[in-house]
């Protein structure tokens, strides 16, 4: 992939507000600081990431076998947790469905895909799968 | 008659200000009292049923997902809208989105009315304003959205007309509120969307009505035939027409003429879309190639001599791609004149000369389109004969060589298909990726005009698609339009006691995101469970595109009665009234509901009783925005596919208790979720399965029915995720809600969550109170 920063789909921002662009050392040190996190985790994960992931200590929802993507949305608007991280949804309806609360929360909300996710307030960049496979593990370790 | 007298003067009498209003009813008027004594809500205006809606909105709140920052649609703005700021206007994010949401089923319900009023004022033409609507002996309730919302009884076609007047005029009222400065309030933009939706459900009736009994198109028939569909019926070595879109009127036109001309063997007359269903119902002969989806892979495949195209879901590029084939084009209709010359005033003779000269050319007669379509496809097709429209597979080896593997297809794919991967294997001449691609691609052609080589990827996928999968014969069972009465009568009680679990309805264009297999694997988990399945449109087609292994299709395997395990195609998009009209028929039929002008009671009896669910598979259009919030007015859930999230709005509940009034004892009581949501989407195939045991749950279930649905809830998620449903203590009211087969694993479940059965269940549940 050549650029890191186009949506991956590109169509799938919303004009004016796109996310930024987060490095693992940022990562690591926003979910530190965090008081309650939340890691969201769809069912298109990569099986050599869900693998790593597993191993991750935070609270998660696994979405859509444990909760609608919607409800979850939902759920976070509340404002029950400071930080929330998405990975393994489908590309176009997590970028969709960010917008909720991108527009109606407070919640920092994070992508950890490796594709540059618009409408989160932070995101991982457009990155080839070894490269992604390296930043979950250094996460995982980290924490 | 309102009459106002500023002031008068006499002797006897001085008025100012006097003002006279009064009613003059005509006969035919007086007679339709005699049917049934009015409601409060003949013909609603948009605030009418606003109340209603304020409720249904309470317990479903409005969900956005906003697809943009800005308002973009007067010249105070651009706006930014994001992150609480107002637009010049004063409108904010929220008000925005449902501003579009309204405007979407405005365009969904305008495309309907104008289709039907098309339709209707064809038919009076042939046929005179007297014609009667007859629907057979076995349907009474010909029109029982017509009954419930405007009071009329139509007797005629003529009658249809004041259906049609009305609904113009509401459309006009809804969309003039989203115009700059009119509505200021998110859920009064929302009332109105759903105002639009039902309007949109009432002018599907009308010209449904109108074509089944202008055009003696089946009624009701539970054993209409069974007709060829998909890419293989169609004989290559006949000269082809290709019909594309929604109005039957010149297709009938080309039947009617091969028939008469003793034609019918010589020449293939084939559709795409809801024409080609409509087709079927005229004429068992015709035959379905598929759903919209298809429509460039066909068109490219060159396979049609002539292409017919009237309105709605046609690519709008047609002409061009027509064109390049070395076949011809004829436009039928005014919504879709594609800037060619109109030749209507010719003679036939003449327009087929015109047309040979110049390849293409607007008739909006349509009765003349039968002679020139048919002639002209005789001659193209000799002309065409060795005429080469896809790559050969060398070629395609040969093109997948030229691929710089940038991977830009896969990120412009709406579905992110591998295609680069696909390419990349085809440099090998290995095509399985390729294979792949094909049964789910819907020929968009996005990575196409992405291309930086100009790869022509959709031919290459088409004609890798045509070369290796054969098997491309299936059987639909041609749409039969409404359900009778006594089908109603025999089903009524066991649906609104929860004894037969639920009634899915797939509707809309379901090929997303997975190809057509998807909702066959819906509508098959749910038939061998004893639901029952009902289809329309492209989702009807979807569901036949596929076979068992035993070969067989479907509709092949099931019959087509409203029953439990039945599978009823109810015809094209339109014919999606009849979806809804069976759940008021229960409401009407079976528990005596009165419809005329009742609408908020037949909505809440629904809401409260039928354990109906439509699903909405596909990435679509306007119109099924249009349906889905008109069938959510009538309290019917919707359950979306994840391409549906771009709609914007869902209506979500909490997932909390709901409060509901018990008209038998008059207390207001808190009860289940049920059903949870009004609009949801689902992001997979298992979690659409999942969901709609769910969300048939009805408050009125008697304990048997919600232990038989519950059985299935439990059952599908165990099979689809290998757990309980995670929210499964909600719906279980009491003990006697839980199946006795699985009792021990559901009792152990419910412990673990501190489930407590519920003190009080409602008798009659109502929200209108």
């Amino acid at each position: 992939m050549i650029d890191r920063t186009t949506p991956y789909q590109p169509t799938a921002g919303t004009n004016l507000n796109h996310a930024d662009v987060v490095s693992p050392t940022i990562l690591i040190q926003m979910i530190k600081r965090s008081k309650n996190p939340i890691l969201i985790v769809g069912c298109k994960l990569d099986k050599d990431v869900e693998e790593i992931l597993s191993k991750l200590n935070m609270k998660k929802i696994h979405t859509p076998k444990e909760m609608n993507l919607l409800d979850i949305m939902k759920y976070l608007a509340k404002g029950e947790h400071d930080l929330a991280l998405f990975i393994g949804i489908t590309y176009y309806y997590l970028a969709q469905a960010l917008t909720h609360l991108k527009h109606f929360s407070s919640v920092i909300t994070v992508t950890i895909d490796p594709y540059y996710h618009p409408n989160a307030c932070y995101s991982l960049p457009n990155m080839e799968k070894n490269e992604h496979v390296e930043v979950i593990k250094k996460l995982v370790d980290a924490l | 008659m309102e009459g106002d007298i500023k002031s008068m003067s006499s002797p006897l009498l001085k008025l100012k200000n006097f003002k006279i209003k009064g009613t003059i009813k005509f006969g035919e008027e007086v007679e339709e009292e005699d049917w049934e004594p009015m409601g409060p809500t003949p013909m609603p205006k948009v605030p009418t049923l606003r109340k209603w809606d304020f409720r249904l909105l309470k317990r479903y709140p409005p969900f956005y997902m906003p697809i943009c920052d800005m308002c973009c649609l007067c010249t105070f703005g651009k706006c930014d809208l994001s992150r609480g700021k107002k637009g010049a206007c004063g409108l904010d994010i929220k008000k925005q989105q449902a501003r579009i949401v309204l405007i979407a089923c405005c365009i969904g319900a305008a495309c309907h009315t104008a289709h039907s009023r098309h339709l209707v004022h064809y038919l009076i033409e042939k046929l005179g304003k007297d014609y009667p609507i007859n629907l057979g002996n076995n349907i009474d309730v010909e029109a029982p959205i017509t009954r419930t919302v405007t009071g009329i009884k139509p007797k005629t076609l003529g009658d249809l007309e004041k259906v049609l007047d009305y609904c113009e005029e509401q459309i006009t009222h809804l969309l003039s509120a989203t115009h700059t400065g009119q509505e200021g309030d998110y859920l009064d933009f929302e009332s109105k969307a759903m105002h639009a939706g039902m309007i949109d459900d009432l002018a599907r009736e009308v010209g449904d009505i109108a074509q089944i009994v202008g055009l003696n198109m089946p009624k009701g028939d539970e054993d209409a035939p069974l007709v060829d569909l998909g890419l293989g019926t169609i004989d290559k070595n006949k000269p082809v027409i290709l019909c594309i879109g929604h109005n039957v009127v010149p297709g009938r036109y080309i039947i009617d003429y091969l028939e008469e001309n003793g034609l019918d063997d010589e020449i293939e007359v084939c559709g795409i879309c809801c024409t080609a269903l409509d087709i079927t119902r005229y004429n068992e002969g015709a035959k379905i190639v598929g759903p919209l989806s298809r429509q460039l892979m066909f068109v490219r495949s060159g396979v049609a001599d002539v292409v017919v195209v009237d309105e709605q879901c046609i690519r709008t590029d047609i002409l061009e791609e027509t064109l390049k084939t070395g076949a011809v084009l004829i436009a039928t209709n005014e919504k879709m004149c594609l800037g060619l010359e109109d030749i209507s005033h010719l003679s036939e003779d003449e327009m087929i000369n015109y047309i040979l000269r110049n390849r293409a050319a607007l008739i909006l007669d349509e009765e003349k389109v039968g002679k020139v379509a048919v002639e002209l496809a005789k001659i193209i097709s000799k002309e065409r004969k060795d005429k080469k429209c896809l790559p050969d597979l060398n070629e395609v080896v040969e093109l997948a060589k030229k691929c710089t593997e940038c991977g830009w297809c896969n990120r412009v794919c709406p579905n992110s298909f591998e295609v680069k991967e696909a390419m990349i294997e085809a440099k090998q001449g290995k095509f399985d990726k390729f294979v792949e691609l094909y049964k789910k691609c819907y020929s968009c052609g996005r990575c196409e005009c992405e291309c930086e080589r100009n790869l022509p990827i959709v031919s290459m996928t088409t004609k890798v698609g045509e070369y290796f999968i054969k098997d491309m014969k299936f059987k639909i069972r041609a749409g039969r339009g409404p359900i009778q009465d006594v089908e109603i009568r025999r089903v009524g009680a066991p649906i609104v006691f929860g004894d037969i679990p639920g009634v899915v309805a797939l509707v809309g264009c379901s090929n997303h995101p997975n190809g057509e297999e998807e909702v066959a694997k819906i509508a098959k988990e749910f038939l061998e469970r004893k639901y029952i399945v009902v289809a329309s449109g492209c989702a009807a087609m979807s569901i036949g595109m596929w076979k068992d292994e035993d070969g067989k299709t479907l509709y092949e395997k099931y019959g087509g009665s409203f029953e439990a395990g039945g599978l009823v195609n109810v015809g094209s998009c339109l014919s999606n009234c009849h979806i809804t009209g069976a759940a008021i028929k229960i409401a009407n039929i079976f528990a005596k509901v009165p419809l005329r002008g009742n609408f908020e009671q037949v909505a809440d009896y629904i809401l409260n009783r039928v354990g109906a669910v439509g699903i909405a598979w596909g990435a679509m259009s306007q119109k099924a925005a249009a349906i889905a919030t008109g069938v959510n007015r009538w309290g019917i859930p919707v359950i979306v596919g994840p391409h549906a999230a771009k709609y914007r709005r869902m209506y979500l509940s909490d997932g909390k208790d709901f409060e509901v009034l018990d008209k038998r004892t008059g207390e207001i009581m808190k009860i289940e979720p049920a059903p949870e949501h009004l609009i949801v989407t689902a992001e997979t195939v298992e979690e659409c399965i999942c969901m709609i045991p769910k969300l048939c749950m009805r408050p009125n279930d008697s304990p048997k029915g919600r232990a038989m649905k519950i059985y299935h809830y439990v059952s599908v998620y165990e099979k689809y995720f290998g757990m309980m449903p995670p929210d499964l203590e909600k719906f279980v009211r009491t003990e006697q809600d839980i199946p006795f087969m699985i009792k021990d694993k559901v009792m152990d479940y419910l412990k673990e969550k501190g489930w407590k059965p519920r003190e009080k269940i409602p008798k009659e549940p109502t929200i209108i109170y």
